[in-house]
């Protein structure tokens, strides 16, 4: 048995924390990760509160192979209510963090409160305590990390920085330096709540039955379905290979989204990263080891990842990878979400070059783009407006057709209208505007003439059918970047549960954590209306790249967001029909 | 026909040590597809193969001293 069956819940009001069952019957429905913890949320959190309260509760969940020699499995689901957003929202962090959780004895950690002034957070097994983090506030994760280990040792810390502390709606959570759990404000949760910092030392374990016959089974699937042709791109490049194929098939985000494709890409793609490349790094129990820790003369980070190529780079009409890799250095230690960062930045210069307000920056001015992290962070100048994401920005200074978010998060590293699938992913997806929901490039954009990618035929059951996978991947926690079957899922999880998982179950499962999150938005009143894309991607034409001359009808994207309602078992407007809750127990 | 090749990814393994190579192609048409096959690189490990810089299908026929790039496939984004 591979859950500790215990949580751990800290109410930093009272100051106290008590140890409680794991709900087992939620376990068997939701696995752990992603499902688990939307279970919770959705159970304990009131409709309509408000996340930034002390109301708000913030959860660390494991999933059953958290710890144990399964490959991939070292990632932790970090979730709570979005400030940004007000939907569900879970992050994924990879590193050490979750494993060493485990080891403390715990499924999950429950946060609730606000401390009264700030405090971290130390668990070491059963010794739970908060402490002082007065001299800590004001720092950015990155120095924050390093006392900590200084003060307690040998121990693995989640931090915010300082855009946490200053409640951004943007600020992300990170860990051994250059982990984050990046979207939906998740940083700013704890920041509301006075948490600094959660640091964990575990010295316990579990045993698993016949420990020869399961570490020869995972050696053997390490050989054949992990290292292999299919998933090695993580080791010999890692992300920054993306850059390269999004440019050649036209969905490289440039200029705000302006055009698919960027004329500096060579200088910011995988070969450039190579060139700076110092180590490769894994997260626990991973052999593809994506990470890139990357040095040049003057800055240093592990990355930087697509996404921030994508947002940070081509979108900003940056061409320089030792300003981006700077960017991105910034970033990690105040806590930005690059993503939304990399997007609040290329909307102002936007906006300025139209002519809706000067905010004195231009695409490709280096020399005030690497202002924008600290001013973002600090609400300092034109950061005060750009801290507040492109939706805000918009309904300030205008330009709403093109600021690039649904739900109010802002749109990640695919230009929808050179692979229309991701316009139905970016709609759809639980937290807002998020390529890991449904990630479509791959069997539209990207591989041979199976799927044509300027046409919406066929794509709602992709995208149904990825939502479901990924669901129950993130449940059960293997990492994104293994391209393995639920088959193959199930297959692990019956080595470590004391019982039989069958793909057809996780199928289920996947399906069912889908409709709840959908269901936790649906009672903070999100319907159809929410489901859209700025019209940029409806009525404006790219001029450049393979997919020049294209943008995705509002007509035709209308029929193909009723066609996923269909195959979702939801109504015209979007909301799941008591048949499907009740097929789903839910 | 002589056409210049660059591997990406794990795919570097089905050429020499050098970021682009040259090929030399000993028949007057080729596809994509059978440049695939003479390089033994396995359809079922590229994403796609792009001239230049814009993404060709599998039965693009290549012409001489035509740059292309072959991807490996991607997961997870």
């Amino acid at each position: 048995m591979a859950y500790t069956g215990t949580v751990l819940r800290v109410n930093l009001t009272t100051g106290k924390a008590e140890k409680e069952n794991l709900n087992e019957q939620w376990a068997k429905d939701y696995l752990g990760g992603k499902g688990l913890a939307i279970k919770y949320l959705y159970e304990e959190l009131e409709p309509g509160m408000d996340p930034w309260s002390e109301d708000n509760k913030l959860i660390l969940m494991t999933g059953p192979l958290t710890g144990t020699l399964a490959p991939n499995t070292g990632k932790l689901a970090v979730a709570s209510k979005s400030p940004a957003t007000g939907t569900i929202l879970d992050c994924s962090i990879g590193g050490h963090f979750a494993p060493e959780l485990k080891y403390a004895g715990y499924d999950a950690v429950i946060i609730e409160g606000k401390a009264r002034k700030p405090v971290y957070l130390f668990i070491e097994d059963d010794r739970v305590e908060m402490r002082s983090a007065e001299g800590l506030w004001g720092k950015g994760a990155h120095e924050t990390e390093h006392i900590l280990s200084e003060t307690l040792g040998d121990v693995i810390t989640m931090a915010i920085g300082q855009a946490g502390e200053n409640l951004i709606p943007m600020a992300c959570i990170s860990s051994e330096l250059y982990r984050q759990a990046g979207r939906g404000g998740i940083g700013a949760v704890l920041g509301s709540k006075n948490l600094k910092a959660i640091s964990v030392r575990g010295t316990g374990g579990f045993t698993v039955p016949d420990i020869r016959k399961v570490a020869a089974a995972l050696n053997k699937i390490k050989r054949d379905d992990t290292m292999t042709d299919d998933n090695m791109w993580a080791y010999s490049d890692g992300t920054p290979v993306i850059v390269e194929m999004s440019n050649s098939t036209g969905i490289l985000p440039t200029h705000n989204f302006q055009e698919g494709t960027f004329e500096d890409f060579e200088k910011v793609d995988s070969e450039a990263v190579k060139g700076a490349l110092k180590a490769k790094k894994a997260c626990f129990g991973c052999p593809l080891a994506c990470g890139n820790y990357v040095e040049t003369g003057k800055t240093r980070v592990e990355g930087p990842e697509y996404e921030t190529l994508a947002l940070c780079s081509s979108n900003c009409g940056i061409g320089d990878l030792e300003a981006v890799i700077e960017f991105n250095r910034l970033c990690d230690d105040y806590c930005l979400d690059t993503i939304s960062a990399g997007n609040a930045v290329a909307f102002a210069m936007e906006l300025t070059e139209k002519g809706f307000h000067d905010f004195g920056i231009r695409f490709g001015d280096v020399e005030k783009y690497l202002e924008m992290p600290g001013a973002i962070a600090g609400r300092a100048g034109i950061g005060a407006d750009l801290s507040k994401g492109v939706a805000a920005m918009a309904d300030k200074y205008g330009g709403n057709d093109f600021a690039m978010h649904v739900k109010k998060l802002e749109i990640p590293g695919y230009e929808p209208r050179g692979t229309w699938g991701m316009s139905l992913a970016y709609g759809t997806a639980d937290r807002g505007a998020c390529h890991m929901r449904a990630w479509t490039p791959p069997v539209e954009a990207f591989e041979g003439g199976e799927m044509d990618p300027y046409t919406v035929e066929g794509k709602a059951e992709v995208v149904k059918d990825m939502q479901d996978d990924n669901a129950v991947k993130f449940s059960a926690i293997f990492c994104d970047f293994w391209a393995l079957s639920t088959e193959r899922m199930a297959e692990v999880l019956t080595m470590f549960l004391d019982r039989e998982v069958t793909a057809e179950e996780l199928t289920v499962i996947g399906e069912r954590v889908y409709n709840l999150s959908r269901l936790f938005n649906e009672r903070e009143g999100f319907t159809r209306k929410d489901d859209y894309l700025p019209k940029r991607i409806y009525n404006d034409k790219m001029t450049k790249g393979k997919a020049r001359d294209i943008s995705i009808p509002l007509e035709d994207y209308d029929r193909m967001l009723s066609e996923y309602y269909n195959l979702r078992g939801w109504d015209e407007n979007g909301l799941i029909t008591a048949e499907k809750k009740k097929e789903l127990s839910l | 026909m002589i056409v210049k090749i660059k591997l990406r990814g794990p795919l570097r393994k089905y050429g020499p040590d050098a970021e682009i190579f040259e090929h030399n192609i000993d028949q007057d048409r080729c596809t994509v597809k059978e440049l695939l096959e003479i390089l033994n690189i396995p359809a079922s490990s590229v994403s796609f193969v792009a001239r230049g810089e814009n993404k060709i299908s599998l039965d693009t026929a290549l012409k001489e001293n035509d740059l292309v790039t072959v991807y490996p496939r991607v997961a997870g984004g």
